[in-house]
């Protein structure tokens, strides 16, 4: 037993010693041979010719020597991956294209898994992230769920708490590091357990519960891996301070890399403790001692043995208890006070993209899994196209004995090269495709999230396996295919006229319907995605976005807390003195960015119903602010200079206002207010309605306050008007700000119509993502249809010449030819029409100005797919029709 | 050469025949094919394609083993021995045979 072990070890390991061996040893059986032959009087030149051919093939003896030995499997795989490669670089048409649709298919589930993987899948990189939860409220009012809760609120429930072997709570603010140019980082305030309960190692060192005394104030901070490496990389850092929104701090740790926090999308940043919150925000300590000031989310670990209801229903008594304890009857109202808690796993961390993607994710990963079975059926068609021409050679090996298991090795081995390279390929625009998905939310700042990170070695891992996966799929069919192989008939030349006939309609032509199908349903809404987003390009915005640069300050509070409009002020002045700007104003929000500030108002000889509430959109604007933008004021006049702090205060309505709020009466003249107290404001002009925060909806009643009686405050976005092109006044106008302070930052400058653009995002997203599915489900239509055809013309060869020698004409045999593919495409368009019909109407909410059933976009996806599926048909048919019938005879 | 009717080996004997050939002590591959060539008197002509292949099946098995050594002219040849679980299996493939031969002999005599 051991001395075989040994054998076989030795011919594994030792290959070419034993082959060596071999040789030898056939060589010496051959000069044997030749010498005996000599001896039977036979010339030298004879007495070898006769030898070797007694001896037949060495290397078949050598190849079923060394099968013994067992070394032949692995050698014989490497063997096979060689010769399928060669093949391959033989035909590097039918390689590209091969490689290229699996390419696509990989790619795309590359892409979407890397996103699931990030979003739904991976836990978060902390200590038995199961144990994680989240605490919420679920009012009694069942609208409402409240996820924050007060620092007092925080600190009972920890002391009291059972279930929980530890329970942190944590903020987030964004903040300014630095005194000079300083950069936004993402500030978390946080318990001084934060690090502890997590299970977090930080480099240097976490908190001590100390440094979470309200009042106390320890100005400490833990800095997030990412920034860390901004900073320097220096380990040497730990014990030096930094600069926070203008507090000093002392760096005490880093955080180790891919820990980031508990929200996905949010850079880590800085850990600081949660009594710096009052602190960093130059607000009133008052927040962390009182009890109705909700603002800190709150995280658990349940102790080991605790099911989740127990330490909910624990948790929940405990809550209770603190609440009577501490809230008085008057203060006991809804909908937040009563309360019962609720736990949610907390192991993934939170995130904004999973709430929103997640379920389009979950879609998107089932159509390119789809899109990734029928570019494997696909390949398998292509190759069985490609083996049913080698058909007569693959008969002749088996004839030859090669065993039919070696023969579905060489096609598999050949499939996982294939499968490899593709993936290869496909993880190229892996990269790129993700990032489109991501613009689903555009101004969302994944940079240095994980949700930006390259791919690692899990994303590689499973598309390694798809890629393996897909290899046996269509490496098998072809296999499948082989064990038909009649060898006695194929080699006779009869084989040939009788595969193609017989038959019923066949795996092959039923996924060939289902992929037109496919492709004609993804066009249909690619169609109608890209007929919609025509329709919203060509929305009147009512402003003219063109030529205007836009620059979003946000001054340093401390320094800024009243007199930002003095630094607004001389700012404007500065930019109107650069060479080729028009103009400037200022806006606390500009259109179409996504937000808009609401405010309660009543209007003057106006009796509202009690409990009644008018509520309208407003913002605040500079003087010229209308003109700069292109909002024409058709009654009254604009907002100027004198309309200042002292003077009369005035707002600007627009159409809509004035026409649903005042009844069409002339509004000049007309007051309003905010509410009982507050000073009455006069209407002096009223604007064009234009689009503010939703392209697709007619403007609601809006109005606008002067700023310079409203300040920005510590936000607003600069407009300047340039001469010319507007993005090349962007730098010097930077410039300007920093000059003028450079604590100022300056977040992202653009142009208002590159701004408006990015509204568009989701859309051109939708539109861009359906549209590329459209496409490689209409390519593999194509191949589809076209390897059917290939197919059945290499079938038929031969009953082709013998109808062109009997006089069929050229166009007979082409329409015979491409008749099968006609009526696959034709059945799979109308199934394709059918499902479309039945389905887009799921899709009305994304369109605009287009209904679900807009033959326009059912025309031209009939006509995408009939034209690919005729040039599929016509190439292989022509091939055909053009095939020379005594070439055709004599070749069988 | 004449075309005198060579006989094709049953599947499975050229292994008895193999090590039946090695009992008498080591050989090589080319002692072997022509000592099966005599004995059968040119009856059975061993392919060399089946003989190498056997001869490292068996020794994979372990019933026989090989080793270099010298053979006529001083030339390297590779000599195969017989191991005692060779010894065991040739007794054992002996008797298969022998039945099977006995009943095949039976049947063609009584039919």
């Amino acid at each position: 037993m051991l001395d075989r072990l040994r054998v076989r070890m030795r011919a594994l390991l030792r290959k070419n010693r034993a082959e060596q061996d071999l040789d030898e040893e056939l060589r010496y059986h051959l000069e044997k041979d030749i010498e005996r032959n000599i001896a039977r009087g036979l010339s030298p030149e004879e007495a070898r010719k006769t030898a070797l051919r007694g001896f037949g093939s060495i290397q078949q003896i050598k190849e079923q020597s060394r099968d013994a030995h067992g070394v032949r499997l692995v050698e014989e795989f490497w063997h096979d991956v060689r010769y399928g490669a060669r093949m391959l670089t033989r035909e590097p048409g039918f390689a590209s294209v091969v490689v290229l649709i699996l390419a696509l298919g990989s790619g795309a589930n590359t892409a979407v898994f890397s996103l699931v993987d990030q979003l739904l899948i991976r836990p978060l990189p902390v200590s038995n992230p199961d144990q994680l939860v989240r605490i919420e409220a679920d009012s009694l009012n069942p609208h409402f769920r409240n996820n924050i809760f007060s620092y007092p609120d925080y600190a009972d429930y920890r002391d009291l708490n059972q279930p929980m072997s530890g329970l942190l709570a944590y903020a987030e603010r964004d903040g300014l590091l630095g005194s000079e140019n300083p950069q936004r980082v993402s500030i978390n305030y946080v318990s001084a357990n934060y690090f502890d309960v997590l299970g977090v190692n930080v480099r240097g060192r976490g908190f001590l519960p100390d440094e979470e005394r309200p009042g106390y104030a320890a100005q400490v901070a833990v800095l997030d891996h990412g920034l860390w490496r901004r900073l320097g990389s220096n380990p040497e850092i730990i014990g030096k301070s930094i600069l926070l929104n203008g507090i000093t701090l002392t760096v005490i740790g880093i955080a180790p890399r891919g820990f980031n926090g508990l929200r996905l999308e949010r850079p880590g940043g800085v850990w600081v403790p949660v009594g710096m919150f009052p602190v960093l925000l130059h607000n009133e300590v008052g927040q962390l001692r009182e009890r109705r000031m909700a603002w800190l989310n709150v995280v658990g670990r349940i102790k080991p043995g605790f099911s989740v209801m127990a330490a909910r229903d624990s948790f929940d008594a405990t809550a209770r208890q603190v609440f009577e304890a501490n809230t008085a009857l008057a203060d006991r109202t809804l909908p937040f006070n009563e309360k019962r808690i609720v736990l949610e796993p907390a192991g993934r961390g939170s995130s904004v993209l999973r709430t929103d993607l997640g379920p389009a994710l979950t879609l998107l990963m089932v159509v390119v899994f789809l899109l990734l079975l029928t570019s494997c059926a696909n390949v398998a068609g292509l190759m069985l196209a490609r083996a049913s021409a080698k058909q007569k050679e693959i008969a002749v090996r088996l004839a030859l004995g090669a065993g039919r298991t070696r023969l579905a090795r060489l096609l598999l081995a050949q499939g996982l090269l294939l499968s490899l390279i593709g993936a290869t390929v496909g993880l190229v625009f892996a990269v790129p495709l993700r990032e489109l998905v991501l613009t689903f939310k555009p101004r969302l700042s994944v940079a240095d999230t994980p949700l930006k990170a390259p791919l690692d070695g899990r994303i590689l891992v499973f598309t390694l396996v798809v890629s393996a996966a897909t290899a046996v799929l269509f490496g098998l069919a072809p296999f499948l295919q082989s064990r038909k192989i009649d060898v006695a008939a194929e080699l006779k030349g009869s084989a040939a006229t009788l595969g193609a006939g017989g038959r019923g309609p066949g795996l092959r032509s039923i996924l060939v319907v289902g992929q037109v199908a496919l492709a004609v349903a993804v066009l249909v809404a690619a169609g109608l995605l890209s007929r919609s987003l025509r329709n919203l390009i060509a929305i009147d915005l009512g402003f003219k976005p063109d030529n205007i640069v836009v620059l979003p300050l946000e001054l340093p509070r401390a320094t800024y807390k009243d007199n930002a409009n003095q630094f607004y002020g001389i700012l404007k002045e500065r930019l109107r003195a650069l060479p080729a700007v028009d103009a400037v104003s200022t806006a606390s929000i500009i259109p179409l960015s996504g937000s808009v500030g609401s405010m309660p108002i009543q209007i003057e000889g106006r009796q509202l119903q009690q409990g009644q509430n008018l509520g309208v959109d407003f913002n605040q604007v500079g003087p010229g602010y209308h003109q700069l933008i292109g909002i024409p004021i058709v009654r009254g006049r604009g907002f100027d200079e004198h309309d200042a702090a002292g003077a009369k205060p005035v707002v600007i309505v627009n159409e809509a206002f004035a026409r649903s709020l005042l009844h069409d009466e002339d509004p000049i003249g007309k007051r309003i207010r905010q509410g009982e107290g507050q000073p009455w404001l006069e209407i002096v002009g009223v604007a064009r309605d234009y689009k503010t925060l939703s392209l697709t909806d007619p403007p609601p009643p809006h109005l606008d306050l002067p700023s310079l009686q409203h300040s920005h405050g510590q936000y607003a976005y600069i407009l300047v008007r340039a001469d010319g092109d507007a993005a090349s006044v962007i730098p010097a106008a930077t410039e300007q700000v920093k000059i003028l302070d450079p604590a100022v930052i300056v977040a992202g400058a653009t142009t208002l119509a590159s701004s408006v653009d990015e509204s568009l995002a989701p859309s051109r997203m939708a539109a861009a993502l359906i549209g590329v599915f459209g496409v490689v489900a209409l390519l593999l239509a194509g191949v589809g249809i076209y390897g059917v055809i290939a197919y059945a013309v290499n079938q038929r060869t031969r009953e082709i010449g013998i109808r062109m020698a009997l006089g069929a004409r050229r166009l007979d045999v082409l329409l015979m030819v491409a008749r099968r593919g006609g009526c696959l495409m034709l059945i799979g368009l109308i199934t394709g029409i059918a499902g479309a019909r039945a389905s887009t109407h799921l899709m009305t909410s994304l369109l605009y100005g287009v209904g679900p059933g807009d033959s326009i976009a059912f025309a031209a996806a009939a006509v995408l797919v009939v034209t690919a599926g005729l040039l599929a048909c016509y190439l292989p048919a022509r091939r055909a029709a053009s095939c020379d019938p005594i070439a055709a005879l004599r070749y069988e | 050469m004449g075309k005198k009717s060579k006989t094709e080996l049953l599947a499975g004997t050229l292994d008895l025949i193999v090590l039946k050939m090695l009992q008498g002590g080591p050989a090589n591959g080319w002692d072997i094919t022509q000592r099966i060539q005599v004995l059968s008197e040119d009856v059975l002509r061993i392919n060399y394609g089946s003989l190498y292949p056997a001869l490292h099946r068996l020794e994979a098995r372990g019933w026989i083993t090989s080793e270099w050594g010298a053979s006529d002219n001083n030339r390297r040849a590779k000599f195969y021995k017989l191991t005692a679980a060779g010894r065991k299996q040739l007794e054992a493939e002996r008797a298969i045979w022998d039945r099977f031969a006995g009943a095949l002999e039976a049947i063609l005599d009584k039919a």
